[in-house]
């Protein structure tokens, strides 16, 4: 008997349904009016994680919008994910760092990779570079220009592939190389340098820097994009972020300067020259043919790969996610949570599968540990892990500049200079204002008591705002410091961008270096260690940490009167003392 | 005419000993005595040691060595010259190479670098590969058919710089090889789950329809309960009376 039932059922079930294709046959068809929305069809697997990818672009295009005429800030970029050993350094002179993913680099900045290695960035607004193995690229220039976006990068040897993404403004990506320079148009390219071939131009490898981009944002970049482009929040309290974001005007440095400037009259150059012509053509000839129909396969292969990957997938993930949903009309889980565990699940599966599409090599020894970061290191990690924020430690960058600045010289909207007395009010029980330049009288007493002269440090300064020293290698460790906020002038600029974590790191570097340069003088790690306790303690008279951590007063002061990106302060309670702390 | 035989003569000796002499310098190698390699010898320092030896004009037989030592094995244990070339012998690099340890300083022979490519790339190569093993020629003419070294000779020297493009087109390489393997590996799984589907979707067809009882007692239609059950699962084949 039931059994008739449910025949009936199903009966009746197929008559409507042959009805309803029916008389959608006979009816007409519609024909969809030019500003009727598309009924988008059965989301894939595939188109799932390139709408993804493209929401999450579109975040950043948020924060591209165009400056006015002839104002320019500059870029920095920040690595995506690093592969086996890859390092980089601020610039020239510095040493070497350990590249991690979310570090923050700065134009000028230097990379290099390892073998097996492999670097991406993310430059600036608008563009991915894949950085090679055994490559070595520079980053002369990350800036915007009005609206457009200006960026160089030198490949020195190796290879780097460039993507580049349109975000509303005008593109000028240009690659530099010992032999050439070229103009990326388009989405991108993969240019390589070497022995054999000189300069040439490949395609470059999409798929997998999509992957990489769709990973790092799934993981890291995903909550701060999402905030709307909050830069300096205390929720999202990335320095990296900041740093990739934020502005400071640089000059401008065209790519053909940048060409002349090095010339490239280079021992590779010259090792290149030393071949026979004709061999050497003959030699290009075949590597770029081989090289390019490598580089087709490559890519065939990968797009396999990834299409294969995705289709094994999608199954599993439809049906989590069907069975979510299905929980969710059942009222056993709410529709929020549902939407959380289907985005979970879709991460989770990204992740194995770009772990799968990436980590296609063996193993890959990891990088021995070369510095760690500035901040941890032994003689600053207990003062500056005390610190309420990041953000604290970059506008002690700036305070730092400002109590060094020389008195008469300019700096962004202070056109006179910087007083030598800073007026800090009288409501601290002390005088009423204090004179600048505390940090050498602190930091030089200290040195020259534990080193010496041969430190650089002076056995006596005048009393109050004294001139810094004109030789010996403090008077170069200051001098750079001074640069470093000549080169940040919009942090003293109203409408100007904040000074991040990175410049205090940068600040710490130039004193590591001024130690670093004089192993005479700092033999051994304690040294090393005690010289650093010694800036810290003259940091003291800017942001104090025994307490109730925060700016003292002259350094309040500083910040209050001479940099206006600081906000609008509050007073707080400390214990003992009083400190303003910033809303951030 | 013995006299003008012998005046031709005359002229010819001197020729030839200037010739000689010529060839004498014609055939020494190049030598560099501070190489990347006596620079920056350690495994932590193979970034200098590559940087280095790409601005050197020529790539000696020990920078050659640690390269490639840190290509095959990611790392260069030896300290000197000769356990690096022992660690080459080993692993066969020196195969087909005349005059045991070539001068740690000299300019090294692309033969047997090319045969260390072809070792580390385990490359077959053609016939004459086959039959008599990696050889120098061969294997540099291997290496050129597959686009990895430029046309040279065995004997000839690389740059440094072209040292270093080789060790990256062997990566490259390596690096397509695993992508190939990715690929088989996968269109074998998919075949297998292809098989698998088709292997269910054939046993869905011919498993007999399931008279599952609608009032949920529990039974079973793959295990009978009873003698009753089992003939009820026998005519689950017929086909369904359609209903009134």
């Amino acid at each position: 008997m039931k059994r008739g039932i449910m025949n009936s059922s199903l009966v009746l079930i197929a008559v409507l349904m042959a009805a309803a294709a029916a008389s959608a046959q006979d009816g007409t068809v519609a024909i969809e009016a030019p500003d009727q929305k598309l009924v988008p069809g059965p989301i894939t697997r595939a188109t799932e994680i390139q709408n993804r990818l493209a929401s999450l672009k579109g975040a950043i295009k948020d924060s591209a919008a165009p400056l006015p005429d002839g104002q320019t800030r500059s870029l920095g970029a920040l690595v995506m994910q690093v592969q086996g050993r890859c390092q980089w350094r601020v610039d020239e002179k510095s040493s070497w760092k350990k590249a991690a993913t979310n570090d923050s680099l700065r134009p000028g900045a230097w990379i290099r990779t390892g073998l097996n290695s492999m670097l991406t960035l993310r430059c600036g607004l608008n563009s991915t570079v894949l950085v090679d193995s055994n490559t070595r690229v520079q980053l002369p220039q990350l800036m915007q220009d009005g609206d457009v976006l200006r960026t160089v990068v030198t490949v020195n040897r190796g290879r780097a592939d460039i993507q580049v993404d349109r975000v509303g403004l005008i593109n000028d990506f240009s690659v530099l190389t010992p032999s050439g320079s070229l103009a990326v148009k388009g989405t991108g390219m993969g240019v390589q340098y070497d022995g054999f071939t000189g300069t040439s131009v490949v395609g470059a490898r999409h798929n997998r820097m999509n992957a990489i981009e769709m990973r790092y944002f799934a993981s890291e970049g995903y909550a701060w994009l999402m905030s709307g482009g909050a830069v300096s929040t205390q929720s999202v309290p990335n320095p990296a972020t900041v740093a990739a974001l934020e502005t400071q005007p640089t000059p401008s440095l065209q790519a053909y300067e940048a060409e002349d400037l090095g010339a490239f009259d280079s021992a590779a150059d010259q090792a290149m020259s030393a071949t026979d012509t004709a061999t050497a053509t003959t030699r290009i000839v075949l590597a770029q043919e081989q090289q390019r129909v490598t580089n087709s396969i490559l890519t065939d292969i990968e797009q396999e790969v990834i299409v294969g990957i995705l289709s094994d997938q999608q199954a599993l993930l439809l049906a989590a996610a069907q069975e979510a949903q299905a929980a969710a009309l059942s009222g056993l889980i709410e529709q929020e949570i549902i939407e959380e565990i289907i985005e979970e699940i879709i991460e989770e599966e990204l992740d194995e599968i770009i772990d799968e599409i990436i980590d296609d090599g063996g193993d890959i020894p990891d990088d021995p540990p070369l510095d760690d970061p500035l901040f941890e290191l032994d003689g600053y990690r207990t003062y500056f892990n005390v610190m309420n924020s990041p953000s604290d430690r970059g506008f002690l960058a700036a305070t730092l500049v400002l109590d060094l600045w020389d008195a008469g010289e300019p700096l962004g909207d202070f056109t006179g200079g910087i007083p030598v007395d800073v007026p800090i009010g009288t409501e601290f029980g002390g005088p009423s204002t204090q004179p600048r330049r505390q940090i050498p009288h602190i930091l030089e007493a200290g040195l020259f008591a534990d080193f010496g002269a041969n430190s650089g440090a002076r056995d006596t300064i005048p009393t109050g705002y004294a001139p810094l020293p004109t030789g010996g290698p403090l008077a170069g460790m200051y001098a750079q410091m001074l640069q470093h906020g000549r080169d940040n002038q919009q942090w003293f600029t109203t409408g100007g961008t904040a000074p991040t974590e990175a410049d205090m790191e940068i600040m710490l570097q130039i004193y590591d270096n001024y130690l670093q340069g004089n192993p005479g003088v700092f033999v051994g790690a304690a040294n090393v260690e005690l010289a650093r306790t010694h800036l810290t303690a003259s940091l003291q008279a800017l942001y104090q940490t025994n307490t109730a951590p925060g700016f003292t007063p002259y350094g309040q002061a500083l910040l209050n009167n001479y940099v206006p990106t600081y906000g609008t302060p509050l007073i707080n309670g400390g214990s003992g003392n009083y400190y303003f702390n910033q809303v951030r | 005419m013995p006299s003008d035989c012998f005046r031709h003569l005359a002229k010819a000796l001197p020729i030839c000993l200037i010739m000689m002499l010529a060839g004498c310098d014609l055939l020494e190698r190049t030598t560099i005595q501070d190489s990347a390699v006596m620079q920056f010898p350690k495994n932590d320092e193979d970034f200098d040691f590559w940087d280095a030896l790409s601005k050197q004009s020529v790539v000696t037989n020990n920078d050659a060595l640690h390269g490639l030592l840190l290509l095959a094995d990611s790392t260069d244990d030896c300290e000197t010259y000769e356990c690096r070339y022992e660690a080459g012998v080993q692993k066969g690099w020196f195969e087909g190479s005349w005059g045991g340890m070539p001068p740690a300083d000299q300019s090294a022979k692309t033969g047997w670098i090319a045969v260390a490519g072809c070792k580390i790339l385990k490359i077959k190569g053609g016939l004459t590969m086959q039959l008599f093993g990696d050889s120098p020629r061969y294997c540099s003419r291997e290496l050129t058919f597959m686009g990895l070294l430029p046309s040279v000779s065995e004997n000839e020297a690389l740059t440094g710089l072209e040292f270093t493009a080789f060790v990256d087109n062997i990566e490259d390489r390596q690096r397509f090889n695993a992508a190939l393997k990715t690929r088989e590996e996968l269109k074998k799984r998919q075949k297998e789950i292809k098989s698998q589907q088709e292997a269910q979707r054939i046993s869905e067809v011919l498993t007999p329809m399931n008279a599952k009882p609608v009032d949920g007692s529990g039974q079973s239609g793959d295990v009978p309960a009873s003698p009753d059950a089992e003939s009820s699962d026998s005519t689950s084949d017929k086909p369904s009376e359609p209903s009134s």
